[in-house]
């Protein structure tokens, strides 16, 4: 007799496994309509392989594993697919999920299988046996379902020394394990010599059966002893106690080793199945039978013949409960599992799945409604009562707190849920529902954790990646703007040797005068004329650079240049005119050049100055203004005379008055702003300017109703529209390659234009 | 010297403080030295708390500056509607001050998470919402239809505003089969009231409890 040890805590419910088990196992009938769930384990949800309108046969593969840690679904009668679509889901949520459906043909036709000829598994190979349970679709039948192959593949560095097959069976009213080792217990011997065989045959094999089924445990160890394997493979029975049943309370019981927190039983040397799956892989090795069928549980006091069915996977609930019998009047509620750790489900149309174990509809005299709930009394039973030491009243206060530091330092991630702190709780409190939410909003925070994780590091990774393009794009500049510089320095010095400084206006100004020495006046005119254009430029351009600087410690330099080059551009005016008037041949091109130097020195004298953004376009306003009136004053003085370029002078009128439009509209939005630097900011910035919009379009929002808001979007629309318009003509105007993009968008507003429209006259 | 030392038993002990507040005063000063902790830590630890969905409803360009912000500026720690009231309480508990309300004026707190959706068929990709996204969680290029990458997306609702043909939705995020998790049960004194914690205690609630 081996030594098994105590479980801590536990509870001893009333037991109601009698009444099932008065009928023998009976072979539930091949229903008109299967409907398999693709996720019907932990893990990937399996994927299609099928379509709708296939023929398939029983045993044929629906759907293929997406994964390591996944398990295919197989078809278990044959007959023809007639959806793949979203079904309520045995679970407690009741939410739907996909799922294939099947029409059966009731000839319950099967497809090839491919069994071991010998029968001999002997002579396969460890990776023979996990591809041929794999392929079966065997996941863990008795709760989570954890695909078999994941469980019997341990760690490469841990070695396992003992194994367990787990028919426990702790829960109150499910027989399914009990009648599965009367009637098979031949298959699971030969299961457990499988499992043996593949885990490198582990010095303990044992089969864990709690006292309250000798039934079981004798024929279990008459098949053991008929296989002449009773040196090889233990029954241990042990008292009876709910929660023996769970994996780390049976390894505790049979092996005294404890699991460690967030461990796996593999840690410690021990592999765990449950005694479906063993009779289950058994079928899978030796007939390369699939996994499609089922034990399960049918009782409560609201079916009139409760009893375990044989059942079809994908088998509706409801009919199961028809062939049993069932009074829905009778029923208080449908629970899929046990009274303890079962859950409740609305609909009756839901499939038997892999992990399907019981179908209990109790009275409401059998499993009455919860009382409610009194106040916590502090009398510590359910502490004695948890089988894994934790201190369920603490956890209920921080649970109900939501403080989760504080719940995970008390282990509550240890809880199994087995709800015997509930059931001894005096005070009525759902103190094991109270930690299902709790760990469930613990999972949920994590994922949100580290999905915010991510988001942290690729708003950090964008916001480097755009300062590294914008530090680039100055580079960039600044090495133009010195290369410019350089060319320039370059040409002035070859141009003339002598000149020691490096200005270029001083060396063309040098230039030109040798020059004028030899050649002829008209030349030299020529020369001096190109020295004050190509000095004008230059300002301007030095201009433009000083404006660039601006704010920049630059900028005092570059100012301090542009004076300079005025000062350089006004000389070679001078000798310009001075030359001229030596000449005394005044030209239209002297005068065009006078004025052009005017212009710009004007504007030089602005920059200089500094003027603020508002003064220097009110500026602006005022010369285009006196500009646009000197040039209506000719055009009208040219219509009078009919002179030839009233069309170019019209032309010319409109685009000035088109600049003084822009510097009114600049002049506007100016003064919108405030005028202030932040402005130009915001506006360079988008994601402040959509921070901004978004921001007061959502204060407006908040106030309007419905008519109002559907006015503003017209409105919104209305304008956002003629923008787009407005786009599209100049893509047009201008020949771009966006006009197909700009029509699709006007288009696209003019519907939804119209559609807000109906909406608001469907209000209005 | 010992001699002096042991007739003057003042002065011994004023030496021996004071030699002992010089060692001390150097382990301190290498210690700050070879401990210095570069940055501000309280701004890493406001930052973890923060949602990270980097919306800018705050009125900062980001968490993080939100962050500094609250770290350096003493700015409120109500400005922060995706986080709601469990961020501000979290804030609160990490600067130790009193937990304000959320400020309506940047917000409100939405009961469910939101992510943006692009209307694929109506996109003329423009490449708008791209570079208004803070995570880079919007997939396109010039003239070809854009994407959102769901599990990417913070739900900020930046992108919105500034596309042009309004083809982003916010659409909030089902309950999955993975993260549906059980209700948390009223407690036991909203079941049965604060005051009856004797039987009868208990109040008649309507006139047909009375009745009855």
């Amino acid at each position: 007799m081996r030594m098994t040890w105590e479980l801590p805590g536990g509870i001893h419910p009333a037991e109601n496994k009698r009444q099932s088990l008065q009928e023998p196992l009976a072979i539930a009938a091949v229903p008109a309509r299967l409907v398999f769930p693709l996720s019907q384990h932990i893990g990937a949800p399996a994927r299609p392989v099928v379509a709708a309108g296939d023929r398939v046969l029983k045993g044929q593969v629906i759907a293929e594993a997406a994964g390591f840690v996944s398990a295919p679904v197989h078809a278990s009668s044959s007959g023809t697919v007639t959806e793949i679509g979203n079904h309520v889901l045995p679970h407690p949520s009741g939410m739907t999920g996909p799922c294939i459906t099947i029409e059966t043909d009731g000839k319950d036709e099967w497809t090839e299988l491919n069994p071991l000829e010998s029968g001999d598994f002997s002579e396969l190979s460890n990776d023979d046996i996990l591809q041929r349970i794999q392929a079966a679709g065997i996941a863990g039948m008795g709760g989570a379902g954890f695909p078999a192959r994941v469980k019997l593949s341990p760690p490469p560095n841990s070695t396992i020394d003992t194994l367990i097959i787990n028919g426990t069976e702790c829960e109150p009213y499910i027989t399914a394990d009990d009648i599965l080792m009367r009637n098979r217990a031949g298959d699971i011997v030969k299961g457990v010599q499988i499992l043996a065989q593949l885990l490198g045959k582990p010095e303990n094999v044992l089969i864990g059966v709690e006292d309250n089924k000798p039934e079981a445990a004798e024929t279990l160890r008459q098949a053991i002893r008929d296989h002449g394997a009773d040196k090889q493979i233990e029954v241990v029975t042990f008292p009876t106690k709910y929660p023996s049943g769970g994996e780390k309370q049976l390894i505790w019981i049979l092996t005294g080793r404890e699991v460690p927190t967030g461990g796996l039983p593999a840690n410690i040397g021990v592999v765990v199945q449950n005694i479906g799956s063993t009779e289950a892989i058994y079928r899978a090795v030796v007939e390369g039978r699939p996994l499609i069928s089922r034990i399960t549980t049918v009782t409560g006091e609201a079916v009139q013949r409760p009893r375990n069915y044989e059942v079809l996977l994908g088998t509706p609930i409801n009919e199961l409960l028809a062939q049993s019998d069932y009074v829905a009047s009778k029923a208080s509620r449908l629970v899929i599992g046990g009274p303890m750790m079962g859950y409740a489900v609305e609909s009756s149309d839901i499939p038997v799945v892999k992990t399907t174990n019981c179908i209990l509809v109790p009275t409401d005299k059998e499993l009455p409604d919860p009382q409610a709930a009194n106040p916590c009394i502090r009398c510590g039973i359910c502490a004695t009562a948890c089988p894994v030491s934790l201190l369920p009243q603490q956890l209920y206060w921080y649970a109900q707190s939501q403080d989760h530091e504080k719940l995970q330092a008390h282990n509550l991630m240890d809880c199994i849920e087995c709800g015997c702190c509930s059931f001894v709780c005096p005070s009525n409190i759902p103190l094991v529902q109270n930690y299902r939410a709790a760990k469930g909003e613990i999972r949920n925070a994590a994922a949100e954790k580290q999905k915010s994780d991510l988001a942290r590091q690729r708003f950090e990774a964008r916001q480097q990646r755009l300062e590294k393009e914008q530090a680039e794009k100055e580079a960039k500049q600044r090495a133009r703007k010195e290369a410019a510089a350089a060319r320039k320095a370059k040409q002035a010095s070859s141009s003339d040797e002598k000149a020691d400084t490096n200005d270029p206006v001083e060396a063309a100004v040098a230039k030109a005068k040798a020059a004028s020495a030899e050649q002829g006046s008209d030349e030299q005119r020529n020369k001096l004329q190109k020295a004050v254009d190509t000095a004008a430029r230059r300002v301007e351009r030095a201009e433009e650079k000083a404006r660039d600087a601006e704010g920049t410690d630059q900028h005092d330099k570059q100012q301090a240049r542009l004076a300079d080059l005025k000062l350089k551009l006004e000389q070679a005016q001078e000798k310009l005119t001075a030359f001229d008037q030596e000449q005394s041949a005044e030209s239209a091109a002297d005068k065009a050049a006078e004025k052009k130097v005017q212009a710009t020195l004007e504007m030089a004298a602005e920059a200089r100055s500094g003027q603020s953004d508002e003064q220097r376009i009110s500026a602006t306003i005022e010369k285009l203004e006196t500009k646009l009136q000197g040039l209506v004053e000719e055009l009208h003085a040219a219509r009078e005379s009919r002179a030839d370029h009233v069309e170019e002078l019209q032309g010319r009128v409109v685009t000035w008055e088109k600049k003084l439009d822009d510097a009114r509209e600049e002049m506007h939005s100016l003064e919108k702003s405030g005028g202030s630097n932040d402005s130009s900011n915001a506006e360079t910035d988008p994601a402040a300017l959509a921070i901004a919009k978004a921001k007061a379009k959502a204060a407006a929002m908040a106030e309007m109703d419905p008519k109002e808001k559907l006015q503003a979007q017209v409105e919104s629309i209305e304008s956002r529209l003629e923008k787009a318009r407005q786009r599209l003509q100049n893509a047009i105007d201008e020949e771009s390659d966006n006009v197909d993009a700009f029509q699709a968008g006007v288009d696209k507003l003019e519907a939804k234009l119209t559609e807000t429209r109906e909406e608001l006259a469907k209000l209005g | 010297m010992i001699e002096f030392l042991l007739q003057h038993p003042i002065i011994a002990a004023l030496l021996a403080l004071a030699s002992l507040c010089l060692i001390f005063g150097a382990i301190l000063g290498f210690a700050s030295v070879k401990f210095k902790v570069e940055g501000n830590p309280v701004i890493d630890q406001i930052d973890a708390i923060l949602p990270q969905t980097q919306c800018g409803q705050c009125g900062h360009p980001g968490c993080r500056p939100y962050a500094t912000a609250i770290a350096e500026n003493g700015e409120e720690i109500n400005k922060c509607p995706p986080g709601g009231q469990a961020t501000i309480n979290a804030l609160a508990d990490l600067l130790d001050v009193e937990a304000p309300t959320l400020d309506e004026e940047h917000g409100e707190e939405s009961d469910v998470k939101k992510v943006a959706f692009v209307r694929e068929d109506e996109c003329i990709g423009c490449t708008k919402c791209i570079q208004a996204c803070p995570v880079d969680a919007i997939l396109g290029a010039a003239k070809q239809m854009h994407t959102i990458v769901t599990d990417l997306c913070t739900g900020c609702d930046l992108c919105v505003d500034p596309c042009p043909v309004d083809c982003i939705d916010m659409l909030p995020v089902e309950t999955t089969l993975q993260t549906w998790h059980w209700e948390l049960p009223p407690s036991s004194a909203e079941q049965v009231g604060q005051s009856n914690l004797i039987a009868t205690d208990k109040q008649p609630r309507s006139e047909q409890d009375k009745a009855a």
